[in-house]
């Protein structure tokens, strides 16, 4: 791992060998974030002290980002909803208009901007103090996670900017659906029945399928890829600015990638 | 992992929440509430609680037909496509699931249709026109009417090729549309002078003059033949005397007639007797002079009389 790691840092590195060094990094990250999953998903895990951090931590996530998100979905999503309904009309193709909102919003926009937000607002943020407390402590990844780091500092945050994406998530889908049922049939509840039939169309079992995995694959990357990029080995970091911005790039690359595996399992 | 090293010295300070593991636990129970509830609405919404009942349709195209398609009854949506599968015959079975409640608006008589536009999704409709009928058992199968507007495109194109080469020939400059329209315009044109549509009918101004001033004439003339015919004294009168006239000579002339055929009666007896009628031949034979120049005035009275009469002046040249 360090001889890669090395030889994609090297001045005659090129081509080949950076392409490796990259490869090695990702499969490196990936271990490591199973690695958290599985921590987190352990009941070893949860002792006394290791709850309250926890709680701590999901409570601190979940103040940070669920009312600042929650009024800025709110807020995309009465511009869509309007947009989408007027241009609707305007083609006379109004009974469109809410399929086309719902699935836009729910389903695509909003797990995917619920994702980026914790990764903006807790996850560069978790890099930072992680990457911080690692240079504490240097040696190999494997003795970093048995160390006390991991329990005291990783974990809370891990599980806690993963609870915050799949509320945030659920939160302003609900908000969203709300709020498009507003939009298109106003304040009556006439409108009910046909809502619930388009959402019922729009929601087949293999779309409601692939959000909640998009959700789920979304909470663990914005949960785990940012601790992964902050325990990498200090010897080989430049600084701490340096890796949040590699953690940063990466998550954004894994979210890009889970976005697109998601629509090409839904749409091909 | 039972025993974890002591914190690091230079650790971060560890924040406080009041009551955390109570507000993470609301909140883990907030997040699968929502998750619970959504899925359950989903579920409803899709009708996994409502009691249905089976419907297959039979189309020979399954092209924009999926599941989760509504199946609709005076535009509410009364069924759900569950299925599509082709037959063994290759013929495409769509399986409807109707919901109970809106069974009613399906009768044993109902026709099906399935509508493609060019813009939107297909759709589906039941018509029922007879209410009273049976209800549509259980598991029916019915054939489907498609009608679908991509099909018409080409029979649309001929034609509103057709049409167009048409508009085009009649819109020329040789057409004969065209020929005729001036020819209106001509007309129309002649209307718009004194003489109105007369001189429009008769093609120019005089000629219209010509057939005023004929008609005038023409009037003239019968008010003329009005009062030399009608008038008192008129050649009616006179015609009616002559007639009355003429009656009467011919009256005379039946005499003289009934006379000459006694006098002939006599003169058969006078031929057998010859000698004595000798005497009597004289005054026979005036009498029938008489007669004959009677007739002969008659006639030629007739002849001078209206409308016998001929132009009998001799002309000089």
């Amino acid at each position: 791992m360090n001889e890669s790691s090395l030889a994609s840092r090297s001045p005659h590195g090129a081509g080949t060998p950076r392409l490796l060094g990259g490869l090695a990094g990702a499969w490196r990250s990936l271990r490591f974030s199973a690695l958290l999953l599985v921590m987190v998903a352990s009941p070893a895990t949860y002792t006394l002290e290791n709850r309250r951090r926890l709680a701590t931590q999901i409570c601190l996530t979940c103040k940070q980002t669920v009312p600042v998100f929650t009024l800025l979905s709110a807020l995309l999503s009465l511009v869509l909803v309007h947009i989408v309904v007027v241009t609707a009309q305007s083609y006379g193709l109004s009974q469109f208009a809410l399929g086309t909102v719902v699935r836009v919003l729910v389903v695509e926009l909003l797990p995917l901007a619920a994702a980026l937000f914790v990764a903006l607002r807790a996850g560069a943020a978790m890099n930072a103090e992680i990457a911080t407390l690692r240079r504490t402590q240097p040696g190999a990844p494997r003795r970093v996670i048995e160390s006390a780091l991991i329990y005291r500092v990783v974990l809370p945050r891990v599980a806690g900017s993963g609870v915050a994406v799949v509320l945030l998530a659920a939160i302003s889908g609900g908000l969203a659906l709300l709020l498009a049922y507003l939009g298109v049939y106003g304040f009556t509840p006439w409108g009910i029945a046909n809502f619930t039939r388009t959402v019922g169309q729009v929601f087949a079992p293999g779309v409601l399928m692939a959000l909640g995995l998009k959700t789920l694959l979304f909470a663990s990357a914005v949960a785990t890829v940012p601790a992964s990029a902050g325990l990498e080995n200090p010897r080989r970091d430049p600084g701490e600015s340096v890796t949040v911005l590699h953690g940063t790039v990466r998550l954004f690359a894994v979210l890009i990638g889970i976005e697109i595996l998601s629509l090409t399992a839904e749409f091909f | 992992m039972d025993q974890p090293d002591p914190p690091p010295q230079n650790s971060l300070p560890e924040p406080r929440v009041p009551y955390a593991e109570l507000k993470a636990t609301a909140l883990l129970l907030l997040i699968a509430t929502l998750i619970c509830a959504f899925v359950v609405y989903v579920m409803a919404a899709r009708g996994v609680f409502e009691e249905t009942q089976d419907l297959v349709l039979l189309a020979d195209d399954s092209e924009g037909v999926i599941p989760g398609m509504n199946l609709t009854f005076s535009g509410f949506p009364i069924g759900r496509v569950r299925r599509v599968e082709l037959a063994t015959d290759g013929s495409v079975r769509i399986l409807i699931d109707v919901l109970r409640k809106d069974a009613q608006w399906l009768r044993s008589t109902s026709i099906f249709t399935m509508e493609r536009s060019l813009v939107g999704e297909t759709k589906i409709r039941a018509f029922s026109g007879i209410l009273t009928d049976p209800p549509l058992p259980e598991g029916a199968e019915r054939k489907v009417l498609r009608g679908d507007a991509n099909e018409q495109i080409p029979q649309v194109m001929t034609a509103m090729r057709t049409l167009l080469e048409n508009l085009e020939r009649m819109t020329a400059a040789d057409s004969a549309l065209n020929t005729s329209l001036g020819s209106l315009q001509s007309v129309t044109d002649r209307m718009r002078g004194p003489h109105g549509a007369l001189a429009g009918l008769l093609g120019s101004e005089d000629n219209a003059r010509k057939l005023l001033s004929t008609l005038e004439r023409t009037n003239t003339l019968l008010d003329k033949a009005d009062k030399r015919l009608f008038s008192p004294g008129g050649v009616m009168d006179e015609s009616q005397a002559a007639i009355t006239q003429l009656h009467g000579m011919l009256r005379e002339a039946r005499d003289s007639l009934k006379k000459a055929d006694a006098l002939l009666v006599d003169a058969q007896a006078i031929a057998a007797n010859t000698k004595d009628a000798s005497t009597d031949l004289l005054t026979l034979r005036r009498e029938v002079e008489h007669s004959l120049r009677k007739t002969t005035q008659l006639i030629e009275e007739i002849n001078r009389k209206w409308p016998f009469a001929r132009d009998t002046e001799i002309r000089l040249p």
